[in-house]
């Protein structure tokens, strides 16, 4: 470990940029400096001061109380989103790979259609008739996430499945589920982790572009994707408010790219860029 | 390579009706009734019943859909419910900003990758490089409509150089149409760029370890020549294919850039549609932007096969 994280500094960066969104999330539950939902007009667009470090809001609430309770909506929609999509789209991709044949060609033709989709075009329409929440952000950021793992996972599999090893357990008369279970599903748990990460950074983002046009995480829920777009009228008289929900997202966001392409350095040091 | 394009062709046309049947779910079937959930809470009945009269809601579904799909191929989207209008008319009107944003995006994302990769594969291993390609990480990690708000911010409040949003139509010229598309064109283009490039260098750097190159090497190319005339043509198809799937991403991502810079385009009739509870308009709106980029993705497909010999040749099976 400690050897993995001195060949990639990367690692170690990203790692600590995920902690600080993970820690941010996890304190928030507990404690924030002021209440983040708490509106006091009277204390409208505040510069940066010791009671408010990083300012207030429009409505006067306190600034760096929302950023750290937005980690807790992005991290959770996007964590979501992800599980969906390994919890639906790796069976499926194992079932492909495993498999073969027709129900190959059915899963993968479903899965090209899926591709050619603009994501966050389906995820507007989605949360536009499901409803405007949380929960339905993940599903619908969910949705897309599901021909990844997919895709992965059958394509890793189908290599598995040429191996010594599986074809071994086969001619021993070991059947094709216990096959995908024993030998099969082990292998792969590396590469769903890594592209998982990956996968979450990007519904970060996506959490942020549906909560920034007003379909995401609906208020009070502090979201930094709102947060933008709720600063954004006042940012030309407070351009800091511009700032400090955005580095945020950012910073979460780089983190979990460069824990991604760290790991994958880190298994497999001949391959990564 | 007829075989391939027509391969794809009927992918094309796989996806097209796939969407148009979830579309239609999600809008014409999952609200319950589209007419009491267009005219809001406190809607009288009779005016319920007369929208359902006009949508012909009173059809079975399966008539309705096959009805919208006629009306698709004849170039009739319906007429808008809040602006009474028909939505060709709407669609049209917002393309003309939507397009031009998109496609400018898209030449300034391939320009910026081409000259970024090539740069940083030539001047592989300096500080320049490696600036370039840390620069490259930022891009993909900063939400493009938060780096859309920082050009703002400071090209439009801080320096005066653009108009804060908003767009002044064609009429007035090309000069101030395109010069307000810039920043968003920019916002738009930034992480795709970023991501092109990551991928153009990665095949790039394979390229130039094959033996192709090392022979025109020592046959007395120089090292630009190699790179420019031998690595790059082998290294074009994954830039081609990324540039592909990046079509559908900038035609979505213009939706969040245009609610940014206030620009009338498809994304924001689409928005505004949507919080009107304008079906007729989402579907509408929704339907040709999936249009668009399916067809784009084909284009692509079509230049890859163009530029890939291999699928040039009939098949040998």
């Amino acid at each position: 470990m400690i050897a993995a994280l001195r060949r990639a500094p990367q690692l170690a960066l990203g790692i600590a940029l995920c902690g600080c969104a993970v820690v941010a999330a996890l304190v928030s539950l507990v404690w924030t400096p002021h209440d983040p939902a708490a509106i006091d007009l009277a204390r409208a667009l505040a510069p940066p001061s010791w009671t408010h470090p990083l300012g207030t809001d429009p409505l006067g609430r306190d600034v760096l109380s929302m950023v750290l309770a937005g980690a807790r909506a992005s991290l959770g929609v996007a964590l979501g989103a992800v599980l969906i999509g390994v919890g639906i789209g790796a069976p499926l991709g194992l079932l492909a790979g495993v498999r073969g044949g027709v129900v190959d060609g059915v899963v993968m033709r479903l899965n090209d259609v899926a591709f050619a989709f603009p994501a966050l075009l389906l995820a507007i329409l989605l949360t536009s008739v499901i409803g405007q929440n949380a929960l339905n952000a993940a599903i619908a950021i969910g949705v897309f996430n599901i021909p990844v793992f997919a895709r992965l996972v059958r394509g890793d599999a189908r290599a598995l499945m040429q191996r010594d090893f599986v074809l071994a357990a086969r001619a021993g008369g070991m059947s094709r589920l216990a096959i995908a279970r024993r030998h099969i599903l082990p292998n792969l748990a590396d590469q769903v982790l890594i592209q998982g990460a990956t996968q979450v950074s990007v519904a970060v983002l996506a959490e942020a572009a549906l909560s920034y046009v007003g379909i995401g995480v609906q208020p009070p829920t502090p979201s930094w994707g709102r947060m933008l777009s709720e600063t954004q009228t006042f940012s030309f008289l407070a351009p800091h408010l511009a700032i400090a929900p955005g580095l945020a997202i950012f910073a979460t966001v780089l983190g979990l790219s460069l824990l991604a392409d760290g790991l994958r350095e880190a298994r497999d040091p001949r391959r990564a860029a | 390579m007829i075989g391939f394009l027509l391969g794809r062709a009927a992918a094309l046309g796989a996806t097209l009706a796939l969407a148009s049947v979830l579309i239609f779910i999600c809008l014409d079937i999952a609200p319950g009734d589209p007419a009491a959930y267009m005219m809001g809470l406190n809607a009288d009945p009779a005016a319920i019943a007369a929208l359902r009269a006009e949508l012909g809601l009173d059809a079975p579904p399966l008539q309705r859909y096959i009805d919208w799909i006629a009306g698709l191929a004849r170039g009739d989207f319906g007429v808008s419910y809040t602006y009474r209008v028909p939505v060709a008319d709407l669609l049209w009107e917002r393309a003309q900003v939507s397009a031009p944003l998109a496609a400018m995006a898209f030449l300034l994302s391939a320009a910026a990758a081409f000259a970024a990769a090539l740069f940083v594969v030539a001047r592989r291993g300096t500080i320049a490089a490696r600036v370039t390609l840390a620069g490259a990480q930022a891009a993909i990690a900063a939400p493009n409509f938060w780096l859309a708000l920082l050009l703002a911010l400071t090209f439009s409040a801080g320096l005066g150089w653009f108009s804060a949003g908003g767009f002044p139509g064609w009429s007035a010229g090309a000069g101030p149409a395109l010069h307000a598309l810039i920043l968003p064109a920019v916002a738009l283009a930034a992480p795709q760029a970023a991501i092109l490039m990551r991928v153009l260098r990665a095949s790039l750097m394979e390229a130039l370890n094959e033996d192709y190159v090392r022979t025109a090497r020592a046959k007395g190319a120089s090292p630009w020549r190699a790179l420019t005339r031998h690595a790059l043509p082998n290294a074009l198809l994954p830039a081609l294919s990324i540039m592909g799937l990046q079509a559908s991403f900038l035609i979505a991502g213009a939706v969040v850039i245009e609610t940014v810079f206030y620009l009338p385009g498809l994304g924001r009739l689409a928005m505004q549609a949507i919080a009107q509870r304008d079906l007729i308009v989402v579907r509408g709106v929704v339907m040709a932007l999936v249009f668009a980029s399916v067809v784009i993705a084909f284009i692509v497909d079509f230049l890859y096969a163009l530029a890939d010999p291999r699928l040039r040749r009939p098949r040998a099976s």
